[in-house]
This record gives structure tokens, C-alpha cells and sequence, in this order.
């Protein structure tokens, strides 16, 4: 059946691809896209779109679902109280923003304030995604403002608190005191040894020049003592420890050079340092910035992954009211209500109802789960069909979500910090310095005295520049996440370029990661009239069954469309069994063997083994019965994405052992192991009807056996948990998760092979890493050498360290990790996802 | 006496301001998104009425 190809146009307010009658039209992807492009030109903020083309390299694909009805709304008002009262009696509060893709989403929403009665300011905070309001609750509340904020996309909902966030903000601002002072002390205390030299070679007076040595002294003291204090305080650890470490020479040159120099001051002497060590206070205080912030990103995730538990909920107090709370005030016994479409607030048992849930995040799979009145239920799974009054059971941190938010930050804790490279060639490098200098000192006071012999070992230790070793890593790294990016791999922890390097173990979620995630019709047994008989039955059911099997037969048969279902109909739909009913004049059902049993409609004997070798096979199967006569089996599998394959094997090629992980039945996954061709006689590595908790629990025994070398790659929030763990977690595919954005490593859209990609950038990462410090021990080499010969001149000395420091930098900025190749898809990549965290 | 006596330590007093204000301006928080006002460039002021 040939049908024209309508082609895809561009979303005109969103940019996702839309089907257009013709090229030249301007089409909308849905009501809500439509409606927010109406009233952006309404308020005369159509510079949004202009925006939103100059910053589409930082936004994020996928549009949020935003709830926009009365009662959603109506329930922001109840966080009104916690709202901080200004003294001029405005109510100032900040709240989570959910929806925004890029800068423009915020320019767009701070525009909206003057058109917002009431409301004196909106401050987008795009790092957290949150906003801070000031308005007048006289005159608006947060359910008015939060009514055309959500007619263009964006909901609201109350900030997460966090107490890992505001100790890592202090720690960034630690660092910027120290990179801003140590900065001040360093460029003055150089211009004033510029002076010093240029004095030696063109005469000064004696007065002069012990005026500028004292001050110049001052502040290389007050260089040790504020910026550079860190470094001592690591070096003693470091000592109590006995642990080599880079900061140990450091902070001897630091305090050796300081002490000599002020001596220099008082007897008069002429060579002082002061501007060689703030300089190199400051050199250090970068790179010590640079490693962290590339681990910064790491842990804020640990907060954006758990935004997506629901906020508020319906509470049905003791008189039997209806009233919105926020889910942190619900107590053990209240009732809530749940509405069909909504997600559960809290674990509970069920009061009143009957309906069914999806699962999604505990178990990955989309088959949704029957439940009736007194089963158990838990918090985050959502609603289906009908509406529930549940009663509370576990609340926060005793609720399902709780103790998982909680193992995982134990964990998170445990992990043994990456002992980087740059700190082992650094230990190794230190003990050899540290004998150097001792020897230099020695031989040269027997050869003169003992102040030439300080002033040589000065130098020496001032050159031996650690510099490199301190900046050439992290920044290597920093760079290759920034090339990362261009090549739509957003990488949040930069440790996982060097853990990359050696293959270990990677295991692989099964539903969504290495599949496709979606029922469909594998094969069908009977004739194609039973076929467009069975999908017109199954078009009157929202089953995703049934949607997969009109897909199907849409596709296939060329005698189906949907839209020629018409007549008179009617269905009947049990959950778990299957699903009966008369279509046009015939009776057609729909089911497992067992819902034949209870129709008593018998099942002829080649159907029946169908039957069976399906379900052996791992996959679903459905008998189909027209007029009481049995036709065909459905067989509904889920099938291997064709880059899922080629990633196995190219993982197998460089050694790593590959594992799956799966909420699923273990039958279904022994097929999927069997198709991919790995041994699955290996117990160990293929495993189903697993939880969120025991997929941790998997990943962390793993990483006793491999430490550092433990990769998990997994789609859904079921698979949160293990992300985090594992020693590089990877998160794929789902643009509709937005904390799985937040993920150690985010690969969107469908490109598994991008693991590919991150595993080469990572070995050209570590041969970079390992260019700058063979680069840097040549130079030290000859430098120390001459240093120890005393031919080190105080001018040269001081003139080649920023000189090391200026090579490392180009030999990391000229790495070759990420080589970007022909460009990106521009059809397909529309939209890169946000650059959230990623600041200087 | 020499200018340097006075000079000196006025240039460096006036550098410490400039520090300090900088150390100010971390402390408040103002360094912590750097991302949204980089975007606030690139808006254009709206024209004023004629009045």
C-alpha cells in the first residue's frame, strides 16, 4: 500500500519533528506547543524564538509534560507558608522550574514578570533550575502566576532541599577566594620582582631596592599563609599518613623559599623568591580548581535524580475535605487520593479502588501492574485507569524511595576516590625531589657554605615544578569533557575518561537500553483476516498490547486502517486475562491460554503448541479466537536494537565482560543472551526479576572484583541506583527522564555507539595526560640538573617556571580526544541537551 | 623622599580594594550561575514610549 511521504517540518515552537502537509508549513507537534506560540506573540516576546536559535547548542531535547489543570495548580498554593516574608509584606520564595531547555526558556520566563500582576521579580537560576519569586499576595498567588508559566511549558514545583549542594557551593567559593587572593598577591608580588631585577641591571639604590624586598616579602608570606595554606595542610596529612603526595614538595619549596627569603630581607641578601612562589601558589590553586570542578558535576546529580518524586498530593482529611498538600507533610495514616494519570505520593495500601499501575521505575518494564483493594502499593509508580484512596503506610525516608535515595548515597560515599595518575607519577616524582634537594644541600655545604647550598636548594625545589603534574591532568580532562560535549556526550564526572582505560565489566539494562523497549508483534501465526479482525477489536483498547497489535496490523496488512473500524461495538476487558468482544457482526477474542479456558472456547492442537514454543522462547503469547474458532497466535517480544549488537561485540573485542541486568523474566533474558551469541550457561552474568536494590546490590559485589572498572549502562530511573554506583554510569536514550540528564555520563537519542566513542577518547585522554608528564619530566630533569650544578641564574629560574606552566597548557589543549568527525546529524540533533552545571 | 614610599603602598592599597570587592562578590553568591546573565546579554532592551 503506497502512501506520500509527508514530510517532516520542524516543530515551530519546539523544534521536534512534525508532519506537515507541505515543507513550507508552519505546524505545531501538539496543544500545548501551539498555545505557547500563540501567547508568546501575544505578549510581544517573540525575540524567545530568535534566542532559542543562538543558544541551541545548550538546550535539551524532549518536552516536559506540564499539568496544567485547576488542581494542579491550586495546589501550589499550599506552599505559600513556607514562603520567607519580606519587610515590606511581599512573599519571596524559590521554587524548582521544570521545562527549561536552554537561556532562552529562562530570558523567556523573567520577561514574562511584568505581564504577571503582582509580582515585583523572577530570577532564573539556570544551574539548579530554579526560580525566585517576589510577589504581593494580596494581589496574585503562586496558582495565578504558575497558570501562563505552564501554558508555556513550565511547571513548578518546590525546591529540593539538599545539604551535599550547599557544602559543595561553599567548597567552589573556597576555591574562588583562593584562585582571586592568591591572583592579587601573585601579579603584584611579580611586578615588584620585575622591578628588583631591572634594578640589578640598571642600578639602584640600596634603599630602594630593601623597601621593594620587604614588601615584596610581605606578600609572599601572605601568600603562603592564605592561599597557600591548603597545600601545608595537606602536606602534614599527607606526612601523618605516609603517603607521597605532590603537595609535600610543594609546600616544603613553599615554606623553604618563604623562610629564606624573609632572612634574605633582614641580612640583606640579594636573591629572594617571593614572586617564584606566589606565582606558583597560583599556578596550584588552578589546577587543585580545575580537578574539582571536574568532579563537581558528579555530585550534584545525586540531587536532580530524585526530583521526579511527586511533590504533592490529595490528602481526604477527617471530615471527608479534599485538600492539596505537599507530600513532605503527609503522616503514617493519612488517606490520599489518587487520580488516574498521577503518580503515587507514598507508599500505602490500597483503601478504595481498583486499577492498574506502571511500574516503570521499579522494574523498567511497561506492562502494567493489576491492583485491587488491601494490596500493598509504592511511592512513585503511577496510576493508570482509575482512581485510588490510598492509606499511607512509609513516608520520606522509610518510604521505598527513600531507603533507595539513601543506599545510594551510602554508597556514592564509599567510593573510593580514583587515586588519579597525576597523584601516583606525582608520589613517585616527590621522593625523588625530596632526595635531590637533600643531597644538593649537603654537597654543597661541604663544597662552600651553607647559604649558597639554601640558595641552590631553593631553587632547585622552586623548579622542580610540579606544575605541570598539578594543572596537566585536570586539564586535560576539562578539555575532553568540553570536546565531549560538541559530540553530544555530556560527561558530569570527569574520572570516568581515566577509568576507562582498562576494560573490566559492563553491565547492560535490558528493557529501553539494549531493546527497544516497546511491545511489538513479533510474528503472527494465522490468516490476515483474523489479523484486521483482532486489530479492530484491539483499537478500543489503550492496553500497549493492543496498541502493538494495531500497529501491526496497520503496518502489515493491506487490508487495515484504523479509521475504517466503524459499526456498533462492544468490548470486554479483563485485566491479566485478555480481552473479548463483537466487532462488526463477528465475536472475537483475545487472550492467554486460560482466558480460552474461561470463555470455553477450546484451543486446536497446533495452536496450542504455538502457544507454548512462544512462551519458551521468552516471548508473549496471545491466541486469537474469532467466532469461538481459534486462528492464530500473536507472539509480542520486544526486539535487540542492531546497535546494541555491534556495541556487545565491540566491547568484547576490547576485553570487557558483559553482564545484563533486568527487572524482566529471567526466560527473556536467557533469549537475549542467546541472540546477542554470549555463553549464557554463565549464570553469574545474566540475570532477571531484579529491583532496583538488587541491581545495586549486583553492581556493587562487582566492584569488589573489579575495582574501577565496573560500567553500567542502563535507560530508566529503575536503573538510577546502579548508575550512580558504578564506577561510570551511563545513562542512554531518555530524553524524558530529566534526571537521568544528571547521570555520571549522558548519552542521548539512540546512539549506543557513542560508548564506543567515549572508550577511544578515554585512551587518547590518559596518552595525552602522559605526553605532558613526559614532557614535563624532560624539562624538570634538565632544569633540576641544572639547578644542583649551581648554574641556575635567579632571573632564569623565575622566567621558566610560568614558562612550564604555559607548555603543559598547550600540549593540553592540543590533545586529540574527541576528534570531531564530519559534524553532527543537524536533522537529528535539533537540540543538544543542556550544559546544566558546567561553569567556570 | 622618594615618590616609591608613597606610591608603592597607595598601588597596592588600591589593588586590595579592587581584591576585596572581588572577595565580596564571590561571598554574596553573585559567581554561582554564570550562565543566565551571559544570556541576558543578549537581550535587547525594549523601546521606551515616546512620550
Amino acid at each position: 500500500m503506497l502512501s506520500t511521504v509527508k514530510p517532516t517540518v520542524p516543530c515551530a515552537h519546539c523544534g521536534l519533528p512534525t508532519q506537515a502537509e507541505t515543507q513550507a508549513d508552519t505546524v505545531f507537534c501538539c496543544q500545548g506547543c501551539r498555545g505557547a506560540y500563540a501567547l508568546i506573540h501575544q505578549l510581544g516576546l517573540e525575540s524567545f524564538y530568535g534566542l532559542q536559535a543562538v543558544t541551541a547548542s545548550q538546550s535539551d531535547p524532549g518536552k516536559t509534560k506540564v499539568d496544567a489543570s485547576k488542581e494542579a495548580l491550586a495546589r501550589l498554593d499550599a506552599l505559600a507558608s513556607q514562603a520567607a516574608v519580606t519587610p515590606d509584606g511581599l512573599c519571596s520564595i524559590r521554587l524548582s522550574v521544570d521545562g527549561i531547555h536552554c537561556a532562552a526558556c529562562a530570558w523567556l520566563i523573567e520577561k514574562m514578570q511584568p505581564h504577571l500582576d503582582g509580582v515585583q521579580a523572577t530570577q532564573v537560576r539556570m544551574n539548579d533550575h530554579s526560580i525566585h519569586l517576589i510577589y504581593d499576595p494580596k494581589l496574585t498567588s503562586l496558582s495565578k502566576i504558575a497558570e501562563p508559566l505552564s501554558k508555556l511549558g513550565y511547571s513548578l514545583a518546590p525546591m529540593t532541599r539538599m545539604e551535599d549542594r550547599d557544602a559543595l557551593q561553599a567548597a567552589r567559593r573556597k576555591h574562588w577566594l583562593g584562585i582571586a587572593v592568591a591572583f592579587f598577591l601573585a601579579a603584584n608580588s611579580m611586578w615588584i620582582g620585575i622591578a628588583l631585577y631591572a634594578g640589578e641591571a640598571t642600578g639602584m639604590t640600596a634603599a630602594h631596592a630593601t623597601f621593594l624586598r620587604y614588601i615584596g616579602a610581605l606578600l609572599g608570606v601572605l601568600a603562603a599563609i592564605f592561599p597557600g595554606r591548603v597545600f601545608f595542610e595537606t602536606a602534614v596529612h599527607a606526612i601523618r599518613t605516609r603517603t607521597p603526595h605532590v603537595d609535600i614538595p610543594v609546600a616544603l619549596a613553599i615554606g623553604v623559599g618563604t623562610v629564606s627569603s624573609l632572612i634574605s630581607c633582614v641580612v640583606g641578601y640579594q636573591h629572594i623568591y617571593f614572586d617564584s612562589i606566589a606565582s606558583l601558589i597560583l599556578l596550584l590553586r588552578v589546577g587543585r580548581y580545575l580537578q574539582f570542578r571536574a568532579q563537581y558535576q558528579a555530585g550534584l546529580s545525586l540531587d536532580r535524580l530524585f526530583r521526579w518524586t511527586t511533590p504533592f498530593a490529595t490528602r481526604i482529611n477527617s471530615e471527608g475535605n479534599v485538600e492539596p498538600v505537599a507530600t513532605t507533610e503527609l503522616k503514617i495514616g493519612d488517606t490520599v487520593f489518587v487520580k488516574a494519570g498521577e503518580a503515587l505520593p507514598v507508599d500505602g495500601r490500597i483503601l478504595q479502588g481498583e486499577s492498574t499501575l506502571d511500574c516503570a521505575w521499579l522494574t523498567g518494564e511497561s506492562l502494567p501492574l493489576d491492583v485491587r483493594e488491601g494490596d500493598s502499593v509504592v511511592g512513585g509508580t503511577l496510576n493508570l485507569a482509575s482512581p485510588l484512596k490510598i492509606q499511607v503506610e512509609a513516608v520520606g525516608e522509610d518510604s521505598r524511595i527513600g531507603r533507595l535515595n539513601h543506599l545510594i548515597r551510602q554508597a556514592a560515599s564509599q567510593k573510593t576516590p580514583l587515586i588519579q595518575m597525576a597523584d601516583q607519577v606525582g608520589g613517585w616524582f616527590v621522593w625523588v625531589v625530596l632526595g635531590l634537594s637533600l643531597v644538593t644541600f649537603m654537597a654543597w655545604t661541604i663544597a662552600s657554605d651553607p647559604v649558597i647550598a639554601a640558595r641552590h636548594t631553593v631553587s632547585l625545589l622552586t623548579i622542580a615544578c610540579p606544575c605541570a603534574l598539578a594543572i596537566a591532568a585536570p586539564l586535560v580532562i576539562t578539555v575532553a569533557i568540553g570536546r565531549a560535549a560538541r559530540c553530544s556526550i555530556w560527561i558530569h564526572n570527569g574520572n570516568v575518561l581515566e577509568m576507562l582505560a582498562k576494560p573490566g565489566i559492563v553491565w547492560f539494562d535490558k528493557t529501553g537500553t539494549l531493546t527497544f523497549g516497546k511491545h511489538r508483534v513479533i510474528d503472527w501465526s494465522g490468516d490476515d483476516e483474523a489479523l484486521a479482525l483482532a486489530a479492530s477489536l484491539e483499537i478500543h483498547s489503550t492496553h500497549p498490547v493492543a496498541k502493538a497489535i494495531v500497529e501491526y496490523a496497520t503496518s502489515r496488512s493491506d487490508g487495515f486502517h484504523a479509521n475504517t473500524v466503524s459499526g456498533d461495538y462492544s468490548v470486554e476487558q479483563v485485566m491479566g486475562r485478555g480481552i473479548h468482544g463483537q466487532v462488526m457482526q463477528h465475536h472475537i477474542a483475545i487472550g492467554t491460554i486460560r482466558w480460552m479456558q474461561d470463555l470455553d472456547i477450546s484451543v486446536s492442537s497446533p495452536d496450542r503448541q504455538k502457544y507454548q514454543s512462544i512462551a519458551v522462547d521468552g516471548n508473549t503469547p496471545l491466541i486469537v479466537a474469532i467466532d469461538r474458532r481459534t486462528r492464530g497466535v500473536f507472539s509480542l517480544g520486544d526486539s535487540l536494537r542492531p546497535d546494541a549488537v555491534k556495541l556487545i561485540q565491540d566491547l568484547d573485542r576490547r576485553g570487557w565482560e558483559v553482564g545484563v541486568l533486568s527487572g524482566d523474566r529471567q526466560e527473556v533474558v536467557d533469549a537475549i543472551a542467546n541472540q546477542l551469541g554470549l555463553a549464557t550457561n554463565d549464570r553469574t552474568h545474566f540475570l532477571g526479576q531484579l529491583t532496583p536494590e538488587d541491581k545495586l546490590a549486583i553492581v556493587k559485589a562487582s566492584k569488589l572484583r573489579n575495582s574501577g572498572r565496573v560500567m553500567m549502562i542502563g535507560d530508566g530511573i529503575n536503573d538510577a541506583a546502579s548508575l550512580m554506583v558504578a564506577d561510570i554510569g551511563i545513562a542512554v536514550r531518555s530524553s524524558d527522564d530529566l534526571a537521568l540528564r544528571s547521570a555520571p555520563v549522558y548519552i542521548p537519542g539512540e546512539r549506543l555507539a557513542a560508548v564506543s566513542e567515549l572508550i577511544d577518547a578515554s585512551s587518547a585522554t590518559i596518552r595525552s595526560i602522559y605526553r605532558c608528564f613526559a614532557a614535563s619530566l624532560i624539562y624538570n630533569t634538565i632544569t633540576i640538573s641544572l639547578a644542583i650544578a649551581g648554574w641556575m641564574h635567579p632571573l632564569l629560574a623565575a622566567v621558566l617556571m610560568p614558562v612550564s606552566g604555559i607548555t603543559v597548557l598547550t600540549m593540553a589543549a592540543s590533545s586529540r580526544s574527541f576528534q570531531k568527525k564530519q559534524g553532527i546529524g543537524t536533522e537529528q540533533v535539533a537540540r543538544l541537551p543542556a550544559q546544566e552545571v558546567v561553569q567556570a | 623622599m622618594s615618590v616609591l614610599y608613597v606610591a608603592l603602598p597607595i598601588a597596592l592599597l588600591l589593588g586590595g580594594v579592587g581584591c576585596l570587592a572581588c572577595l565580596g562578590c564571590i561571598f554574596t553568591g553573585q559567581y554561582d550561575d554564570l550562565e543566565s546573565s551571559s544570556v541576558r546579554l543578549l537581550v535587547d532592551d525594549e523601546p521606551t514610549e515616546k512620550k
